[in-house]
């Protein structure tokens, strides 16, 4: 090994182990007594590196470490306790030595004197614990604790009351006078329970006071008070508790650190001086002195960071509960930026170390690999040579295979756990909460999670900024902890686990959450929310914006120097690693930021598609499945919402885009030719379609990045090279969801769906309601109208389950068999198309049977028939049109309709009804044909019914207007048993011609039955006045016959007398369908 | 600001018939125009992305930055000079390239000036030839233009 090579690994072990003692000291921190274990670990870490220091001549790494030695020795034989600061001050001296290990030639010249002065100090303080403690004679370790005027009132172990004292917390003794008055006895209890709520008591002790020169009466009583000192710890300042307690400032003696690391004595707040014995004094000044030389040269962090925390805006804002907390400088320790500097410092390193650690397993089998792939070509060059095609080809595949493990073996070689980025948070939140106040416990899971070494390199800093947010604005202070009874120690937990093809990295606090109003003003605010959205826009859009650059309106943090702060840039480069980042939150509970990351940015498996006559890749991880629509059911199965296409899948509404129309490509598609091709993605929480020309292949490939002048594009986050040589853009999917604002259209797809079911369900409810009219979809864009009143019920059913029988379309139901009537068998309408294989069934009476016609979609209900025309529109089975919803709507005459598609049914059945009449003819015979007066100007409709009653078997007369019809009935009096007229006529309306009629007394009983076609109240009411028995829809015929032979019956029944009726056969009431 | 009094060597290059100069420092190479995949919704000058060895370079149209119709795509004198800068490659389309010649510095002037429509950042100074006027664009402030984000270390 050359003389630089032994350096180097000198220079790689050694970084090593500053890691291993980092951790130790971090670890011996926390635990509760002294480990000599890890003392002992840590001394013999720092003894190597000295020796090798001092071997390669390295002069100040070497003294350093030596005086850092010194000092460990001095622990490791419990001579010197090591408190909270000095352990700060060997982590200090870690980072130093880290540091000046990377550029080995300036750590020459680095200055470490004040370093040393630090350590010196420590070991200073430790000579002075020895003699202390042998002059006071006191059992070593053992501290005296009091106030000015009671100095001896508690005895604690040293060791007890550092830990008393982590985490943020302060002793307190307080003064409370304890006497026999009641009212000062409740007083006594208020404050003792205020105590606990704000700390922990330790320990209480009574001493007894004579007060002064008071009372006359001193000879008689004794007034002698008692004082109540109550030893207690607490995160809140002295100011904040004597605020909080409403307490004299005399009676509360914080317990002070000189500054000094294991001091013999704890120095007591007092009135001055004297209070303090003379070896104290000698500490104060050196704590003076240093905590003086702290505050100059210490960097004082501006506390505004990335603040989106619900209400922090600055230091003494008003938070989220109104307290304002940090007013006084006694909060403020100010630490060195060291440390945090240390910790980006870790960064750097992680970023240019250029060697990496790999488990000799792999490399075995990477071996076996190469040797496979070797012998795998000789054999292919055999196979070409020879001209085998058949080895080729099987060789081939061996090739393929064996490249595929290959790679996968490499890969993992550059696969690092998550635990080597995770460590260095132990650190970061450790000094993060002893500057900022705040108490913070740190969990990690899944350190042993790996992501490959480029990913690690490269989220070190998001996670880190992340963090840095989550205890800087998300984590309350203590008090306000409290106050809203949190748990004083807040809890960040960090969590990494694999998912499918992801790591998904969780950072967890229990602090105050985000207050997403605040969130959606100020996006407003800023402009990049519009009003109109504000609406409609969901919780999770607006967390996004959080990530929007410039969001912050806070400062930069300026110890985070230049590595690019800010939330946005945290989003950029977690989506530059094909990562996505979502925010969960909710106020006074805390907020979850959740990463997740790709497990190897280099090769990734794809889709390749193609469009425009350009070829793209989707990411496999953001693919869900592949969809295509046959030309046929296109235009069914995609519909519009507004400007947004969806395409119902399985029963749920998916939102889908052109990608050409997106990417501005050439369509190169003619519409309505082919089918369309659609690959459903996922972009986070949200599933959408891309509608291609092509799917292509599915391939890993070799993800490039884009140029910087690419970053705004939207659609690529990265290009690949394909199989051609050509480059090939890889699609963001997420960057095209947010796009063409994917995510609102998801929102509103399902609202559509849940309005179809309610439509149905309203149409359901709606049969046999008069004047509702249905409006049904048939083929594409044709509305037809259904009278509701007719209808008894509408079903939903497959169109697969309608059967053919003898050439009829029959469905099974309740327990029958139901015909089904298609609007394309009775006249020229588009091919019936169905939503997703459903139809609707309108059922409804046809001459006493149950029928259905069948639809393929409900569109409304609506209330008015006003305006139809009679006219314009007219074949079999559509008795009119009108205008609804802007469209044409042809109104649907359901007996008509089934009478054209199916004559010989109706026939069969009036055939039967007439055979019956006739059979009963016999018996009305007597008296004669009836006869009916159809008074219509109409051609169409005199013909109608004059077929209609003829079928009927009776006589008809027909006139063609009022005056006419007048004529007619006077010259048959007597012949006729029934009118039938229109209200709208010429010469003499019906309403004229009525009142006439009914004038004449001849004729006052004869039954008046008005047809038209509008039957608004209004109109009834006038017909009725006017004379009519009964007022009638035209269009509607079975309503005409029904009612025709109910008044025919009951006048025929009058005139033939009694004599017949008991030859009335039991046939029912045939005609009374 | 770009020192155009450290240049050695000009790369001299046309763009709409008038005479663009850059400091051979940058220059990658230069080919012959080479076929690339459209992209269409960057910026208008944006053309598209090649793959040059495994990388993938962006290509820009001098034309269209310059605020020029776009150049057609059949012109046999079309070429690409790729240039380097900030780590990253940058495909600059041109409508032909003349010569590259070294610098005789007295022929170097600071003067600012002015094209039609074009930012006037984009030229650092002239070099005088004995026909003709050379713009020295500054390539830094070129492609600086479009950077929204500071590259994170």
């Amino acid at each position: 090994m050359t003389g630089s090579e032994r350096s180097q690994q000198y220079f790689d072990e050694a970084r090593e182990q500053l890691e291993e003692i980092e951790r130790n000291l971090l670890l011996l921190e926390q635990a509760e007594g002294i480990d000599l274990t890890i003392v002992n670990e840590i001394f013999r870490g720092i003894h190597t590196i000295k020796g090798g220091a001092d071997f390669l001549g390295l002069r100040q790494i070497k003294e350093l470490s030596h005086a850092a030695e010194d000092v460990l020795d001095l622990v490791r034989k419990q001579k010197l306790a090591l408190t909270s600061e000095g352990n700060s001050t060997l982590l200090v001296v870690t980072d130093s030595l880290k540091e000046m290990l990377q550029d080995p030639e300036q750590s020459q010249s680095v200055d470490i004197s004040r370093l040393l002065q630090d350590i010196s100090v420590m070991s200073e303080s430790a000579l002075d614990d020895v003699e202390v403690i042998s002059d006071a004679g006191k059992e070593a370790g053992m501290l005296e604790l009091g106030t000015p005027s009671d100095p001896d009132l508690f005895h604690l172990p040293l060791k007890q009351c550092q830990s008393f004292r982590q985490d943020g917390f302060s002793l307190y003794i307080l003064d409370i006078e304890d006497s026999k008055d009641p009212q000062q006895a409740q007083r006594l209890e208020a404050m003792l329970s205020s105590l606990v709520s704000i700390g922990y008591i330790i320990d209480s002790k009574t001493t007894q006071h004579d007060v002064g020169e008071e009372s006359e009466n001193s000879e008689s009583e004794s007034t002698s008070h008692g004082l109540l000192h109550v030893l207690y710890r607490s995160v809140l300042t002295r100011t904040t508790t004597i605020r909080y307690l409403n307490l004299d400032p005399r009676s509360l003696h914080e317990l002070k650190d000189a500054g000094v690391e294991a001091p013999p004595e704890i120095m007591i707040d007092g009135e001055g001086d004297d209070a303090l014995p003379v070896a104290d004094r000698r500490l104060e000044r050196r704590a003076n002195r240093r905590r003086g030389e702290r505050r100059d040269d210490a960097a004082i962090e501006d506390r505004r960071g990335s603040g989106h925390y619900a209400d922090d805006e600055s230091a003494g804002a008003e938070g989220v509960y109104g307290a304002n907390y940090l007013l006084d400088e006694e909060a403020e320790e100010i630490v060195s930026a060291q440390s945090f500097q240390a910790a980006t410092r870790d960064d750097a390193k992680t970023q240019g170390s250029q060697s990496i650690r790999v488990n000799v397993e792999i490399l075995d089998e990477l071996m076996n690999l190469v040797g496979e792939l070797v012998l795998t070509r000789n054999q292919l060059k055999q196979n070409i040579e020879s001209g085998d095609h058949v080895g080729s080809g099987l060789t081939a595949q061996r090739l393929d295979i064996v490249t595929s493990e290959l790679q996968e073996s490499i890969m993992s070689t550059r696969m690092q756990p998550l635990g080597n980025i995770l460590g260095k948070f132990h650190r970061i939140i450790r000094d993060m909460s002893n500057q900022l106040g705040k108490s913070v416990n740190l969990v990690l899971e899944g350190e042993d999670v790996e992501l490959d070494k480029t990913i690690i390199e490269n989220i070190s800093d998001p996670l880190t900024h992340l963090v840095r947010n989550a205890i800087d604005h998300g984590i309350e202070t203590p008090d306000i902890r409290h106050n809203s009874n949190k748990h004083v120690n807040a809890t960040l937990s960090i969590t990494a686990k694999q998912e499918a093809g992801h790591v998904v990295i969780e950072i967890k606090d229990d602090g105050r959450g985000i207050d997403v109003e605040k969130i959606k003003e100020k996006a407003i605010d800023l402009g990049i929310l519009d009003k109109s959205r504000a609406e409609d826009i969901t919780e999770k859009e607006i967390l996004k914006f959080i990530f929007s650059p410039g969001f912050s309106t806070a400062k930069v943090v300026t110890d985070i120097s230049g590595r690019g702060v800010g939330l946005d840039v945290v989003f950029t480069n977690i989506s530059r690693l094909g990562g996505t980042i979502d925010i969960d939150t909710t106020v006074g509970v805390g907020t979850t930021f959740k990463v997740a990351l790709p497990l190897t940015l280099a090769i990734v498996p794809s889709l390749l598609i193609s469009s425009g006559g350009d070829t793209f890749a989707i990411p496999q991880i953001n693919l869900v499945e592949l969809v295509r629509i046959p030309q046929d059911q296109k235009n069914r199965r995609i519909e519009f919402l507004g400007d947004s296409a969806v395409v119902r899948l399985r029963d749920k509404l998916l939102p889908i885009v052109w990608l050409d129309k997106v990417l501005g490509l050439n369509t190169l598609r003619e519409s309505s030719d082919e089918s369309t091709n659609i690959a459903v993605v996922t972009a986070g929480e949200f599933y959408y379609g891309i509608v291609v020309d092509h799917f292509t292949d599915s391939e890993e490939i070799v993800v490039k990045p884009l140029g910087t002048h690419l970053r705004d594009c939207h659609a690529y986050a990265s290009a690949t090279i394909l199989g051609d040589g050509s480059a090939a853009l890889i699609l963001d999917i997420n960057g095209i969801a947010e796009h063409v604002n994917i995510t609102n259209q998801n929102e509103l797809a399902a609202e559509k769906q849940t309005d179809q079911d309610e439509l149905l369900q309203k149409a359901k409810e709606s049969v046999g309601e008069e004047k509702s009219l249905l409006i049904v979809e048939n083929g594409e864009e044709e509305y037809f109208g259904i009278e509701l009143a007719y209808v008894n019920r509408i079903e939903r059913i497959r169109e697969s389950s309608i059967e053919k029988m003898a050439k009829k379309n029959v469905i099974k139901y309740r327990g029958g068999v139901l015909r089904i009537f298609k609007l394309d068998e009775a006249m020229e309408t588009q091919v019936q198309t169905s939503d997703e294989g459903h139809v609707y069934l309108i059922v409804f009476y046809m001459m006493g049977t149950e029928v259905a016609v069948m639809v393929s979609n409900i569109v409304d209900i609506v209330d008015t028939r006003e305006n139809i025309d009679n006219t314009t529109f007219h074949s079999a089975g559509i008795a009119g049109s009108t205008i609804i919803m802007d469209r044409i709507t042809l109104l649907v005459d359901l007996f008509e309709l089934v009478k054209v598609i199916d004559p010989a049914m109706v026939a069969g059945k009036i055939q039967r009804e007439t055979k019956n009449l006739n059979d009963n003819k016999n018996i009305i015979a007597n008296a004669g044909g009836q006869t009916v007066l159809v008074v219509e100007d109409s051609v169409f409709f005199q013909d109608k019914l004059s077929i209609l009653l003829e079928e009927m078997n009776l006589n008809v007369l027909i006139a063609e207007d009022g005056q006419l019809g007048w004529e007619k009935l006077s010259e048959n009096a007597g012949l006729i048993d029934l009118i039938l007229m229109d209200v709208e006529m010429p010469n003499m309306t019906g309403l004229e011609l009525s009142r006439v009629i009914r004038a004449d007394e001849r004729f006052y009983d004869i039954p008046i039955i008005m047809l038209t076609s509008l039957a608004k109240e209004s109109d009834v009411e006038e017909g009725k006045k006017a004379g009519a028995t009964e007022y009638l829809i035209k269009m509607d015929q079975e309503m005409v016959r029904h009612t025709v032979n109910r008044y025919l019956d009951k006048s025929d029944a009058l005139k033939a007398g009694q004599s017949n009726t008991d030859n009335s056969t039991g046939e029912g009431d045939h005609v009374r369908n | 600001m770009y020192e155009i009094n450290q240049i050695k060597e000009l790369a001299l290059f046309r763009i709409d018939n008038k005479l663009f100069g850059i400091d051979i420092v940058y220059i990658q190479e230069i080919n012959k125009n080479l076929s690339f995949t459209k992209i269409y919704d960057a910026q208008d000058y944006i053309k598209g992305v090649l793959n040059l060895r495994g990388q993938i370079v962006t290509v820009v149209d001098l034309r269209v930055k310059f605020n020029r119709k776009p150049a057609s795509d059949d012109d046999p004198n079309r070429r690409m000079i790729i240039v380097n800068y900030k780590d990253e490659s940058v495909g600059f389309l041109v409508d032909s390239v003349d010569d590259i010649i070294n610098i005789e510095s007295e022929k170097l002037e600071e003067s600012v000036t002015q094209m039609a429509g074009v930012n006037p950042d984009y030229f650092a100074g002239v070099y005088k030839l004995d026909s003709e006027i050379v713009i020295i664009l500054d390539v830094e402030k070129i492609l600086d233009n479009d950077e929204e984000y500071t590259a994170v270390a």
